[in-house]
């Protein structure tokens, strides 16, 4: 090989590295404060770690065997119903807003969409406050009178979760009408299709991304949500977020929260794969 | 003949734009159709009130004879291809054709056949393309699914938005000839839209040129060519030397600012009016010396322009006025022109046209 092809060779392998040097930073970052809490948590789920948060080599299953205890698992897979049930339920509301915003409306989309986001400049816990005694108000003089209650039943669970997970619909769900091809509609309509089955056989498969990506962003976080259970719902919405904030802060077994932590973790991972491969359209591996 | 399509009096407004002005016209029963004009002329939005896409502002449009402003598009049975084509990228070739039958609910036992038959129409083998996925698609053969789409639920009418428009020259011209071939064996009505007046020229029975929401000139192909009336057909179709004067009535043409007298044959309601002669520069004869013919004038070359089977040239006559002419270069061993050169240009009278100024 000659000099010059040496040194030819030399930048285009200089070449090939410089995008992953772009990737060097956030990698860093996530490794250092992601997946090192991550793995400090496993170590802990299996007993490897001692009250000191001494590193010791011990390797136990207790924990584990206590996660899969009925208690857990019933308050698990109610978790699991009630973000299935928010993620669809933000979906069935979403989806009008995202498409009238996307399609509906040509000017004021800026701003429309600007108010779905607005409430989230307000801190989260302000919010959830602000919810839960507009609805005790609601309860005190409307719901009471007719014979039952929101807050502190499944129905305040529900309110509130979809009150504050339902911009995670309308972003991703936005995104992908707007890319629609509008002529795609149209020519649904010349070949005779009115607009019940326009939207079925073309506007939602084709918009069947944002669909997907707004169940997994709605559906994950709401699984390990304790806040909104703590404030809006009563004992039996005690959901697997709020085990593990007890486990952790209350009975101080960060061995038992961790593999709780572990088990949904796991378990919601697999739900979300599973939605993926037969319900998620173009995400579908 | 009866009118498939009738427009009377259609008027479209978009806040303060009129986008169509009074627009009336009827297509008749296996017509090839043009709506020919530059962008934001209307044709588009003309075509899309016929499929039901617009509301009219005023004015009633008919499909076979009934009035359709208050039917929507999907019970209209129009088939409309769209201008960038449309095709739904989630359906394959076959499933795109079968949109149609299955959406104007065709016995499910035809579904088959049906697509087979229009793919082959389209000259597309069955068995290679029905499964083929969208964008496998060259651009051509893209264009033949959108149309077999539109045309498998035999419409009466089929609209066609610019479709040809993507497509370079070479594979346009085929489509050109193909969608004619097309119309002649489905014997559907079609109604174009196109701002390429060559196309239009090759393909339609009538055309309807249009400028600024109104139409200008509705005939055949080579009616609107040689006989234009107005100053913006004769300019938008072909290219064409205007020269502005009065119409006398004795048959000449006085030349504005110029002692030229043109002998014309000019309809009665010009006479006496200051008027536009329109002459093309192929009906323009040039030679050293013309003899035997209504209008001689003597000029100077002043530009030669080589464009392999014409030359162009640009001609100034004594008294300020300039032609274009165009001369075959069959005959170039007599029309070897240079720069500075002596000619004369003249044409039969028959060869130029009268149109109004504005």
């Amino acid at each position: 090989m000659s000099i010059s092809e040496l040194i030819f060779e030399k930048i285009r392998k200089r070449k090939k590295i410089i995008p992953f040097l772009f990737l060097l930073l956030p990698l860093g970052y996530l490794l250092v404060f992601f997946f090192s809490p991550m793995i400090i948590s496993l170590l802990y789920s299996f007993g490897a770690v001692d009250k000191y948060y001494h590193f010791i080599f011990n390797f136990t299953l207790e924990y584990y065997l206590q996660s899969f205890s009925p208690t857990v698992m019933v308050i698990l897979g109610r978790s699991l119903l009630i973000a299935g049930l928010t993620a669809v339920c933000c979906f069935l509301l979403g989806y009008p807003v995202a498409y009238t915003i996307a399609i509906k409306t040509r000017r004021y989309r800026n701003v429309l969409m600007m108010m779905v986001i607005l409430p989230y400049w307000v801190s989260f816990l302000l919010r959830i406050y602000a919810l839960m005694n507009i609805l005790q108000l609601l309860d005190m003089y409307v719901f009471g009178r007719l014979g039952f209650s929101v807050v502190g039943t499944i129905w305040g669970v529900m309110l509130g979760m979809i009150y504050d997970y339902i911009p995670f619909m309308i972003l991703p769900l936005y995104a992908s009408v707007e890319k629609l091809d509008v002529s795609l509609i149209e020519a649904s309509k010349t070949l005779g299709a009115g607009p019940y089955r326009t939207f079925f056989h073309v506007t939602l498969p084709l918009t069947m991304p944002g669909v997907a990506a707004g169940i997994i962003l709605v559906f994950v976080p709401c699984v390990g949500e304790f806040l909104v259970p703590y404030f809006l719902g009563g004992p039996s919405e005690y959901m697997i977020g709020n085990v593990i904030w007890d486990l952790f802060l209350k009975v101080r077994s960060w061995w038992f929260g961790s593999a709780v932590s572990t088990v949904m973790l796991a378990i919601t991972l697999a739900v979300v794969l599973i939605y993926m491969k037969y319900g998620g359209g173009e995400m579908a591996f | 003949m009866s009118a498939e399509v009738e427009l009377i009096e259609v008027r479209k407004v978009f806040g303060d734009v009129v986008a169509v002005d009074d627009v009336s016209f009827e297509v008749y029963k296996n017509e090839f159709f043009s709506m020919l004009g530059p962008s934001g002329c209307g044709k588009t939005t003309t075509l899309r009130m016929i499929a039901g896409l617009e509301e009219p502002t005023k004015g009633i449009i008919k499909l076979r004879g009934n009035v359709v402003n208050d039917v929507p598009p999907y019970k209209r049975r129009i088939g409309m291809v769209f201008q960038h084509l449309a095709l739904f990228p989630h359906m394959n070739v076959y499933d795109n054709i079968c949109f149609g039958l299955k959406m104007q609910k065709f016995p499910e036992s035809e579904f088959k056949s049906r697509v087979y038959k229009i793919l082959e129409v389209m000259d597309m083998p069955p068995e290679i393309f029905a499964k083929r996925n969208i964008r496998q698609l060259s651009g051509g053969q893209q264009q033949r699914v959108a149309i077999a789409r539109a045309l498998v639920t035999e419409p009466t009418v089929l609209l066609l938005d610019e479709p040809l428009g993507p497509l370079d020259l070479k594979i346009r011209q085929r489509m050109q000839i193909e969608l004619k071939r097309i119309q002649r064996t489905v014997g559907t009505t079609f109604i174009y839209v196109t701002h390429d007046q060559g196309e239009a020229l090759t393909m339609s029975d009538r055309i309807a040129v249009m400028n600024k929401g109104r139409i200008e000139q509705i005939g055949a192909a080579k009616e609107i060519y040689e006989r234009p009336k107005t100053k913006f057909v004769a300019g938008f179709i072909g290219e064409t030397n205007f020269i502005e004067g009065l119409c006398n009535s004795d048959g000449y043409f006085d030349v504005k600012n110029s002692p030229f007298k043109i002998v014309v044959d000019a309809p009665s309601e010009f006479v006496g009016k200051n008027a536009l002669l329109s002459v093309r520069p192929e009906k323009i004869f040039v030679a050293k010396k013309l003899k035997n013919m209504d209008n001689i004038f003597d000029g100077t070359v002043e530009d030669c322009i080589y464009v392999g089977s014409f030359v162009t040239l640009r001609i100034r006559l004594v008294g300020d006025v300039e032609l274009k002419a165009q001369v075959q270069v069959a005959e170039s061993s007599l029309a070897d022109f240079k720069v500075g050169d002596k000619v004369q240009v003249g044409w039969p009278k028959e060869n130029a046209t009268i149109v109004p100024l504005e």
